[in-house]
């Protein structure tokens, strides 16, 4: 049954949104706003899922290949055929809706938006939930697909401690992606109340709780959170996303009855003392502008909204001193938890390089000795540790590429710089042209095509895509006769 | 005592050279030609297979009181003691040599299947590594054992020129209370010391006392009170297990082994200690990573000559105390010769532990020193007059030790007085324990 599991999946997805943009229709119908970019949206998925699902097949087992189709493949067909309302309600150009719908969908958060008042609100309900179902996807691959590609280094962060293996992966996996989903969808709920709780309009809560949990970044209101001058409104999002950034897997342990795990994972501790430690430091760099009660919630804020790579704004941090702005910059490139829907590199990554650097220091003096690099109790696999160095490589590689080519498509440097990294990284905004409050839309078309490769491949662990640039993976698979024993 | 030994091997020649002149005692093996490792012992020997029921009984089994396997086949010892106690209500214990029979045992559940047909199980290379443990932790005791359930320490010390109560009579020298010195080894020849016994620099002294004295004593030989760095060549089961035990104490550990896959399961399993991937004789090694300044040098791999040159080697580096592991206990003499000051072989230890675990007489064996002298745990019998130590009249080349009585624990002096109930630890020399067994029988006839 090969090349039949591809299409299944893609399929499979693309049946899911035409439910989703039927719901939508009907939403839109019921607020009297215009329908027919919903229901556009939804012929066409509905015809090209209903088509694909019949040539593949569910129970054929997938070849590494085949996986990696799939995931491409999905990744950009159901951002294309969620972009048609962009551009039949909202009436942009392709370029624009397709990035503005990657950016939904990769959970980043960059806009092209201008004119957020003539914007309906069913489209601006459409834009959160895009984050949201893009979120549940990529923690569904994470957690579940890469781990058994072994992509990036991720086998080895979902493996829960050595024990018997008796248990077969693919009910274990099933249970980790479902309590996982289980996490997510009751912490939108929650916050989604807390939000209403703190003050909130009802509309904006729901829309906001869908892009905190899958640390999307989009706003209803053009001034996202600075809109609502609330600083109550301001700790939960916080709060909500120090979550968001977290793993889901072990925050799914932790509710399930082991809540020590939690504090003793290596990378979450990590995380929170990253984060506390830069929130700090951005506080006491704030303090010329703010009060100390403005300065501590504006620094934790921004630095758990960068860092987590959600991208809300609880003020206009592209006008804050540049002192101020190297913080937000550091923490562009460190990233969430590996179990998170956030992007970025990763905390854990950072953790693995940290220590097999220590470790080369240490040999240094030691030149016979034999030295693990350890995470927590586990050691980590020296194949893990290649698949880590491409990762951050290449990573870093296509955020410089990405740079010099915004830069010499006629944007300024700082500009070049933060949008590379915002879309990359999935973050959202970046500074100087691209910061809070504006938007990507003045920028060159092709760097907003550029900006849209770069949200897809920092969205699917960048060595994902660069296999497409491998030789190898175009050669086909030469058909032999099978010999039959 | 009726007592079964399953294999003739070293273990099994140790035990029944400790048991035959006071028990009856059978030794079963599957090749005849080991008979003649206890032709000169009081045994009965038989040809045969432990693990089978027939042979078994053959053996006496079925009135034997306590049934020992100590072949080098687990699996066999397991199925030994699994037949001795279908055929008999007999006291099984079984060696083992490998970490998963121990762990299996230890396991939960393990105790309603097969607990109840197994009443000891024996890992000797543990039994080992504790002991070594023990002796590292106490900066520059060469020996170390405990009594009366921790209360009561033993330690050996070699006295250096610049050490405390040399050059004068024992009876002027200010020992701390509650500690005496209850013997000295000078030249290859054990003594149990008066008041007139004058210690020398070079000779082995071994101290009695009070745990909670004996710290005082420690600090007298060694003011710093910790072994902070120890060196461990050999990185097999004894080599990991004592690294194990001291990674607790936060002391710095060096491992050097030889083979690379073990060395990536030590370095997993020990995460505080440094794992070297090199040969423990390899000299540039060992100056590369300052060996020399490590305060104990453990050598433990499975190569007595190996052993023996990173000791002599350690020695020479200035390493201030060396342990060393002995595989053949008939080493043991040669090694001293040559100067190794902690020679500990596995096999002795556990001959110990048996010894101990059958309770003989009411006696206990409780530690041998260097197989020169051996310490005794017994009770003065009831219904025995009370009299002063000094009149009681123990036997020659004998030494009361500590008295316990009740839970208290004290050291005694000549006029101290001894109480029937009272246990005594005594100190007497390998030749001597039946004479000190006879004088606790006469003591009780006598007071009949």
């Amino acid at each position: 049954m090969r090349g039949r599991f591809a299409p299944y999946v893609i399929g499979t997805g693309l049946l899911a949104l035409s439910g989703v943009m039927l719901l939508f229709t009907f939403y839109a119908a019921v607020v009297r706003q215009p329908m027919t970019g919903f229901l556009l949206s939804a012929a066409l998925s509905a015809l090209f899922g209903a088509v694909l699902r019949m040539l593949g097949s569910s129970n054929a087992e997938p070849t590494r290949r085949e996986a990696l189709i799939a995931v491409l493949v999905s990744w950009l067909a159901v951002p294309a055929v969620g972009a048609v309302p962009y551009a039949v309600t909202a009436g942009f150009g392709p370029v624009n809706a397709f990035f503005e719908s990657m950016s939904g969908f990769t959970t980043t958060g960059a806009t092209v938006l201008t004119d957020f008042a003539a914007f309906p609100s069913s489209l601006f309900l459409w834009r959160a939930l895009s984050q949201w179902v893009g979120g549940i996807g990529i923690l569904v691959i994470f957690i579940a697909v890469f781990p058994q590609l072994a992509i990036a280094g991720r086998q080895l962060f979902f493996a829960e401690a050595p024990g018997p293996t008796e248990e077969r992966l693919t009910p274990r996996l099933r249970h980790t992606a479902t309590a996982v989903v289980t996490v997510y969808t009751g912490l939108t709920v929650l916050c989604a109340a807390a939000y209403a709780i703190a003050g909130m309009p009802v509309f904006d809560s729901v829309a906001h709780a869908f892009t905190t949990l899958a640390a999307g970044g989009f706003s209803p209101n053009a001034q996202s959170f600075q809109g609502y001058a609330n600083p109550a409104v301001d700790w939960v999002a916080t709060v909500f996303m120090l979550f968001a950034g977290a793993n889901f897997a072990l925050l799914y342990r932790g509710v399930a009855g082991r809540p020590r795990e939690i504090l003793r994972d290596p990378e979450f501790r990590a995380y929170v003392s990253i984060a506390v430690v830069a929130s700090l430091a951005l506080t006491v760099l704030l303090l010329g502008v703010y009060g100390l009660g403005d300065a501590l919630r504006h620094g934790f804020f921004q630095v758990f909204s960068i860092m987590t790579t959600t991208g809300y704004a609880s003020a206009d941090f592209a006008q804050w001193p540049q002192r101020a702005q190297a913080v937000l910059v550091v923490v562009m490139f460190i990233g969430g938890s590996a179990g998170s829907a956030g992007g970025g590199i990763k905390v854990v990554r950072w953790l693995i390089i940290a220590r097999n650097t220590a470790r080369e220091v240490r040999r240094a003096l030691h030149p016979r000795a034999v030295l693990p690099v350890r995470l927590g109790n586990r050691v980590v696999p020296e194949d893990v540790l290649r698949s880590v160095a491409a990762f951050i490589t290449l990573y870093v590689g296509l955020f410089a590429t990405s740079t010099v080519i915004l830069v010499m498509l006629g944007a300024d440097f700082v500009t070049a710089f933060t949008a590379s990294i915002a879309c990359l990284g999935n973050i959202g905004p970046g500074l100087a042209r691209v910061g809070p409050m504006v938007d990507f839309g003045h920028l060159h078309v092709a760097s907003r095509l550029l900006l849209t490769f770069d949200m897809y491949a920092g969205r699917l662990e960048v060595v994902t895509v660069f296999v497409l640039f491998t030789r190898g993976w175009w050669r086909l698979p030469r058909r032999r006769p099978h010999a039959r024993p | 005592m009726n007592v079964v030994i399953v294999g003739g091997g070293e273990i099994g020649a140790l035990i029944a050279g400790s048991l035959h002149r006071t028990h009856n005692v059978t030794v079963m093996d599957m090749e005849g030609e080991r008979e003649a490792a206890f032709e000169s012992m009081d045994v009965q020997f038989v040809r045969g297979n432990g693990a089978d029921p027939s042979d078994l009984r053959v053996a006496g089994v079925d009135h034997a009181d306590a049934f020992i396997a100590c072949t080098t086949n687990d699996d066999v010892n397991v199925l030994a003691c699994l037949a001795a106690k279908g055929l008999a209500d007999v006291e099984t214990m079984a060696f083992v040599t490998r970490q998963r029979y121990v762990d299996a045992f230890a396991a939960a559940g393990a105790f309603e299947t097969i607990g109840l047909a197994i009443d000891r199980v024996l890992w000797p290379q543990r039994t080992l590594a504790h002991q070594i443990a023990d002796i590292v932790r106490v900066p520059r005791a060469l020996a170390t054992a405990g009594f009366a359930g921790g209360r009561l320490t033993m330690l050996e010390y070699r006295l250096e020129p610049h050490d405390p109560f040399l050059d004068r009579p024992l009876g002027q020298a200010e020992l701390p209370s509650g500690v005496l010195v209850a013997g000295a080894i000078r030249a290859d020849t054990f003594t149990i010391p008066s008041g007139t016994t004058t210690l020398q620099a070079g000779d082995k002294v071994v101290f009695m006392g009070r745990a909670d004295h004996m710290h005082a004593l420690e600090r007298r030989f060694a003011p710093r009170r910790r072994s902070h760095n120890v060196a461990v060549v050999g990185g097999g089961n004894v080599g990991f297990m004592v690294a194990e035990q001291l990674a607790g104490d936060r002391a710095n550990i060096t491992i050097i082994e030889q083979n690379e896959a073990r060395c990536e399961k030590l370095a997993q399993w020990l995460p505080h200690a440094l794992v070297l991937k090199g040969d423990g004789t390899d000299l540039e090694l060992l100056q590369q990573e300052r060996i020399e300044d490590a305060d104990v040098m453990v050598a433990v791999t499975d190569d007595d000559g190996k052993n023996l040159l990173v000791s002599l080697l350690s020695k020479q580096l200035g390493i201030p105390k060396v342990i060393t592991r002995v595989g053949r206990s008939r080493n043991r003499r040669l090694f001293e010769r040559v100067g190794i000051d902690a020679p500990l072989t596995p096999r002795a230890a556990a001959v110990q532990e048996v010894l101990n675990w059958l309770h003989v007489d009411e006696v206990d064996h409780l530690a041998s020193i260097e197989d020169r002298a051996e310490v005794m745990e017994l009770s003065y019998p009831a219904g025995c007059r009370e009299g002063k130590v000094r009149d009681i009249g123990a036997p020659r080349d004998s030494l009361i030790g500590a008295i316990q009585r009740d839970k208290t624990v004290f050291v005694p002096h000549g006029d101290t007085i001894v109480r029937p109930g009272d246990h005594l630890f005594i100190v007497t020399t390998p030749d001597n324990t039946g004479a000190v067994e006879r004088w606790l029988e006469a003591r009780r006839a006598a007071s009949d």
